[in-house]
């Protein structure tokens, strides 16, 4: 049951989608999305810092693809692993301080890393990105099963992350551990008065972002066959950030919406209109202003209230 | 009851707190016996906030000793308080607003068993031992017909209930209740003054409390505090008929004893 929305989300973009490369970046970015919705949403903690993960993943996989001719496989893997670690290091350091505190240190560590790009120019090929991959393959240990070739296999890999990563996060958020996620976000001094360590479940949420914002990433160098410095700009965590709280914090399934609402937008405003991102902007004032719950928490309303009034009818 | 170990639960040695030049506490020496109610009283800025937060943890004293049990507890932090079966709850209403009463409790009860909660797998329902335990807690203070609310929907009378039951879910043998009935209204007071008066019997139970005349019924002793040293404790009608309380603190509040509203 839990599969049912990521599975009708992907099935929808693979029928509707104007073209799958559309569609595989809305499902990248949802995938990051859903790393971010678990620090904002559901343990209330406003990162900047999301940006870094995902870029972090993207290089890591793009340095393993350009110098040590890895798979597909293996460079998603050891991008997760990096923003895995990547988040734990960042993570340790900006919980030592909370609210305004917090989010500026995590302010500061985007910032950090959006200069490394350029101070790293050997490493990462500053302004021209990461360059020269080799043509992307799934397979592992020698053996190769299928060429990443065409939008429509990139798809199906991007999907299926996709479907993984918002399962696993499902079982996560309806655990005990995800319960006293929540009970940190609603009043973290509370938390620790009745006996949590709040230092430690904070600390592991941001791993698990980490896990699920470096695959993305990962996924994003598959999918470009080249990593653009953007991928570890500060824009990239702002534009991570506006996907979660457009589409809903609190619900994995609005994370998807942001990311689907962000990005068509982009697509078919962007090309007429250079200043699109205004309107991005008032929908973002509205959602905030008015729409408790996002996208999802909007349509979730509107369905009840559409279900009642139907009901009404047949009565 | 002071010198030997076992006769006290908490017991506090010349505790005192600094907070930069300004002393909160000198040289503060409590003794509460097991199963006994001890409220602590005393105007605003006696310190008996800071008191209550060196006793769970929140601060470390500058100078002095907190005993649990007679075991040192001062320097361990407050979140592993609860192990050691202390358990608190706030005088500003400190819920998770938008959980389930039945959550708060839960969670509440399942804060010491850190294994559990780090599960990130299994859902929260099999937590079978926190939720049996939410369900009794809430029976007791009668929560049980709105557990399935979000807290924030609760009456102020209720959260302040919830507030206890949270306290009280991990089983502690001490309970730390920061003015349990701040912000009441009269008829709220009495399911208060009872599930008081029945904890009392089977907890040791540490109280900040500004109503008067309900302290004094409730309380088997009474520590005045003014200006962050202990001017007397003692028995109630020890405290009600003492000179030097009334001249220091209470101003003839406690003639009538039975004003409801101290603020």
């Amino acid at each position: 049951m839990p599969l049912a929305a990521p599975v009708c989300a992907v099935a929808g973009l693979a029928i509707f989608a104007p073209s799958y490369s559309l569609a595989s970046t809305i499902v990248i970015y949802a995938i990051a999305a859903l790393g971010c919705n678990l620090l904002l949403g559901y343990t209330g903690l406003l990162s900047f810092g999301q940006g870094i993960l995902f870029g972090v993943g993207a290089f890591a996989a793009g340095l393993s693809f350009v110098h040590w001719d890895v798979q597909a496989p293996a460079g998603l893997l050891i991008a997760t692993v990096a923003g895995a670690v990547v988040a734990t290091v960042v993570g340790s350091l900006c919980i030592l301080r909370r609210d305004v505190h917090f989010v500026m240190l995590t302010f500061a560590f985007a910032s950090m890393f959006a200069y490394a790009v350029y101070l790293f120019k050997d490493v990462t090929g500053g302004e021209n990105g990461l360059r020269g991959f080799p043509a992307m393959t799934l397979g592992a240990f020698g053996s190769t099963w299928l060429e990443l070739d065409t939008g429509a296999v990139m798809f199906a890999v991007a999907s299926v992350t996709f479907v993984a990563a918002y399962w696993a996060l499902t079982r996560l958020t309806r655990s005990a551990f995800g319960a006293t996620l929540m009970a940190i976000r609603e009043n973290e001094d509370r938390a620790i008065a009745i006996g949590y360590p709040t230092m430690l479940f904070k600390l592991l949420a941001f791993t698990v972002s980490g896990l699920v914002s470096g695959v993305a990433g990962g996924l994003y160098a598959v999918f470009l066959g080249s990593v653009p410095d953007s991928a570890l700009q500060l824009e990239t965590s702002t534009m991570i950030l506006v996907m979660t709280i457009l589409g809903g914090t609190g619900s994995l399934f609005g994370s998807f919406l942001g990311s689907l609402a962000y990005l068509l937008l982009s697509h078919y405003l962007a090309p007429t209109w250079d200043r699109w991102q205004i309107l991005l902007a008032a929908a973002l004032l509205a959602v905030v202003l008015a729409l408790r719950g996002g996208l999802w928490g909007g349509l979730r309303g509107g369905l009840a209230a559409s279900v009642a009034l139907v009901r009404g009818w047949v009565r | 009851m002071t010198g030997t170990r076992d006769a006290t639960a908490l017991e506090m040695v010349g505790v005192t707190r600094r907070f930069g030049g300004f002393t909160a506490l000198e040289e503060v020496s409590l003794s509460i016996a097991p199963g006994t109610l001890h409220a602590i009283i005393g105007p605003n800025g006696a310190g008996k906030t800071t008191l209550f937060n060196i006793l769970t943890g929140r601060l470390r004293p500058t100078a002095g000793r907190v005993l649990v049990n007679g075991r040192p507890a001062h320097q361990s932090p407050e979140h592993r308080r609860v192990a050691m079966g202390v358990a608190r709850s706030f005088q500003v209403t400190s819920l998770f607003q938008d959980l389930t009463v039945r959550e708060n409790v839960r969670l509440a009860a399942s804060g010491r068993r850190l294994r559990r909660a780090l599960s990130m797998w299994r859902p929260v329902e099999h937590d079978h031992a926190g939720l049996a335990r939410a369900g009794e807690v809430l029976d007791q203070v009668g929560l049980d017909r709105v557990a399935e609310r979000r807290a924030a929907e609760l009456s102020h009378g209720q959260q302040r209930l919830l507030e206890v039951a949270m306290a009280l879910a991990p089983r502690p043998r001490i309970l730390l209740l920061d003015e349990p009935t701040s912000g009441m209204g009269v008829d709220d007071i009495p399911a208060m003054e009872s599930l008081l008066a029945r904890l009392a019997g089977t907890h040791t139970v540490v109280m900040i409390e500004h109503n008067m005349a309900l302290t004094m019924r409730v309380a088997d002793r009474i520590t005045v505090l003014v200006s962050g040293r202990v001017l007397t404790s003692g028995p109630p009608e020890q405290i009600q008929s003492d000179v030097e309380v009334r001249r220091a603190y209470l101003g003839g509040e406690l003639e009538g004893a039975s004003d409801a509203d101290a603020e």
